[in-house]
């Protein structure tokens, strides 16, 4: 946990950590409930989502913990909160699907609803937000082979085999590898962390290193409403953004910024975006 | 629209010169010199300009001390005595670095002194072991680099088998090559399968001397991986639905050293009295007979008995204030000096003790890779975050 204001080589204020918190060290989620003042991780080797108080710190064990064969979670990759609905979204790699449970679902709990199967286009979920709002639910999922790799959007409610409702996906959109992403719904927005990280497993290549920053990553922004092969309507992206491949998006809209994490350059970066928070909320303590 | 810019300042800039080599093979997508509408500099950046250490492996026929630093993703090699700090950096004798390395999130590393290479793991994203030469210094390329599964993360060398083993994560497995290995080889033979105990395997030694290998365990598991005739390619997972997540307890496993397939452990080092708390790095101490622990979790280094089994305390523990220990990733031993060094994941440094000490000790020496006091943000491949309203924090899972 780093204060929002932090700036520079700067440690964290607090850490959760150690094995009686159950984390691991492949985390690549997470969400905050603002409701409830709670964190949620899913941990991908141990086929579990934590629920930590939100002031947790040190090897203070989780709150709740959803794991075992009831809940069939199988490698848990990213996790998101549907507060008005009550529910956590886990969104899966390996199982490439996408699991609802309640909020305060606690042990071998079976999942409200799943959307998994050949008609969903999902392989390896990377991300998952839900806009309560509209009723939509949006998954970052990247294809392997001739699968797609983009946004998909179904309704929040669906359940088993059933396709998109809308893809966003293709050369115009620049996805190329997709990681995190945030719905801001009052403004029907979807924010994406598109991190484009191209590996290369051709070692006798001329540059045999698998970090090909010819295609940096970005942050894009697209309209809840988008369909098909569509450029995002708002952009971060450059030299000068320091982004090589951001693999999380975050946002802060009473304060107007955008939060990204880099994989590569293992920082952690703040955007200061009026453009997209047009409506100005009560910005937090400074 | 005035924007603010250059608020992240000098870090920013440090941060770009040690990614200068990625920046420079990067193109100039805008022609005109002005920056384009969407490169926004941060208002804010949290990074850490300087290497930070996770494995390390002392040569002592030749005096080096190399540490993997996934962070910056670069080796750097040490004189084992000179490499000595007072409170500044250390100066390396080496550090390789740059986009031609193939070095990236990078962790367990092993020194051959008789073939004069070095090996690291890249832990996610390559999936590759690293060999470099003892010679090789800033952006070069590799002398030899072969695929792995995806997480690997210890790496063991054995002279009298020529072989290399490597822990696997997310598969639950030991997988060997031979010393040679180069590109896309299959393993020689796999220790995986429920009997093993395998769950979520980091650091590995190799006892020559007593025919045996062990491993450290942190306990998470979601089922054994099936050979589904990927090989050692990337390749997809399919896993028995039968089976279900499981948070076990840490432990070190023993194996006979020829090991294979649902092999069962000679030795396991595991319970509530062994004090292990996400053990990384471990390794065997053939002056005093025993094994050595990075345990990362309280930020320790404990020492069993290379016969322990079961629900045993530590023979000796270093811990404390004045060890300077911050959540140790690596350990090595040079039975030649009689020390152990340990790499710290939390603090920019290496520490060499005495191989015999225990308590609350000072080390005999420090390695820095940045000034003392320096802070460490600690990210290592993030991949996601969030926004805490209520105490206006990030939240990154690490």
């Amino acid at each position: 946990m780093f204060a929002r204001l932090a700036n520079g080589n700067e440690g964290p204020v607090r850490v959760i950590e150690g094995q009686a918190s159950k984390l691991s060290r492949t985390m690549h989620g997470i969400a905050y409930d603002p409701v409830h003042d709670e964190i949620v991780v899913p941990v991908h080797l141990a086929g579990a989502v934590l629920v930590f108080r939100a002031s947790a710190s040190a090897e203070e064990a989780p709150i709740r913990i959803i794991q075992g064969p009831h809940t069939r979670i199988l490698r848990p990759e990213t996790v998101n909160l549907d507060l008005k609905n009550n529910e956590i979204v886990v969104g899966e790699d390996g199982g490439k699907d996408v699991m609802f449970f309640p909020r305060d679902a606690n042990g071998d709990v079976a999942p409200l609803r799943t959307i998994r199967g050949e008609k969903t286009g999902l392989d390896e979920v990377r991300g998952v937000a839900v806009d309560p709002i509209r009723n939509l639910l949006v998954v970052s999922s990247r294809g392997n082979g001739n699968r797609t790799t983009g946004v998909f959007i179904f309704n929040r409610t669906d359940n088993g085999d059933v396709a998109p409702r809308a893809v966003i996906a293709g050369p115009k959109s620049g996805i190329l590898r997709i990681r995190q992403v945030e719905v801001d719904p009052e403004q029907g927005k979807i924010f994406v962390a598109v991190k484009n990280n191209v590996e290369s497993y051709r070692f006798a290549d001329p540059s045999p290193s698998p970090w090909n920053p010819d295609k940096p990553g970005f942050i894009g922004v697209w309209d809840i409403n988008d369909n098909g092969d569509v450029p995002p309507r708002g952009i971060i992206k450059g030299p000068a953004s320091e982004m090589v491949w951001p693999a999380g998006v975050a946002l802060n809209a009473g304060d107007r910024e955008v939060y990204t994490i880099d994989s590569i350059s293992n920082g952690m970066y703040s955007y200061y975006m009026p453009e997209f928070f047009p409506a100005k909320k009560p910005a937090t303590k400074q | 629209m005035i924007r603010k810019i250059g608020a992240a300042g000098a870090l920013g800039m440090a941060v770009l010169a040690m990614l200068g080599a990625l920046a420079q093979a990067a193109p100039q997508e805008n022609k005109s010199g002005k920056p384009a509408l969407e490169d926004i500099p941060p208002v804010r950046l949290i990074a850490d300009p300087y290497p930070a250490f996770n494995g390390i492996a002392v040569d002592a026929a030749n005096s080096l001390v190399a540490m993997s630093d996934p962070n910056r993703k670069s080796l750097l090699v040490y004189d084992r005595i000179r490499g000595a700090s007072q409170g500044g950096a250390s100066v390396p004798l080496r550090q390789i670095v740059g986009p031609d390395t193939f070095l990236g999130m990078i962790a367990g590393i092993i020194l051959d002194p008789q073939h004069q290479e070095i090996y690291t793991a890249n832990n996610d994203i390559e999936d590759t072991v690293v060999v470099m030469p003892y010679s090789a210094s800033g952006n070069v390329k590799p002398e030899r680099v072969f695929s792995v599964p995806h997480q690997a993360w210890g790496l063991a060398l054995s002279d009298s088998a020529d072989q290399i083993a490597v822990t696997v994560e997310v598969q639950n497995t030991v997988v060997f090559y031979r010393r040679q290995v180069k590109g896309v080889e299959a393993p020689m033979r796999i220790l995986r399968g429920q009997a093993t105990g395998l769950a979520d395997p980091h650091g590995i030694f190799w006892d020559d001397s007593h025919n045996e290998i062990g491993v450290a365990n942190h306990g998470n598991f979601r089922g054994v991986v099936k050979n589904t005739g990927g090989g050692c390619s990337p390749s997809f997972v399919v896993e028995d639905e039968s089976e279900a997540g499981e948070s076990r307890p840490p432990s070190i496993r023993i194996f006979v050293a020829n090991a294979k397939d649902d092999a069962k452990p000679l030795r396991v080092i595991q319970g509530s009295k062994t004090g292990l708390g996400w053990p990384m790095g471990v390794a065997y101490d053939p002056q005093h007979d025993t094994i050595v622990v990075a345990n990362n979790g309280d930020s320790s280094v404990l020492i069993f008995g290379r016969n322990s089994n079961g629900d045993v305390a530590p023979l000796r523990v270093i811990r404390g204030a004045r060890t300077g220990i911050s959540h140790p990733m690596g350990v090595a031993v040079d039975p030649q000096r009689g020390e152990i060094w340990v790499s710290n994941w939390g603090d920019h440094s290496a520490l060499a003790f005495d191989s015999a000490t225990r308590g609350n000790v000072a080390p005999k020496r420090i390695i820095r890779s940045a000034p003392q006091g320096t802070p460490t943000p600690g990210f290592g491949n993030p991949m996601a975050l969030a926004y805490d309203s209520k105490r206006d924090e990030l939240l990154v899972p690490n």
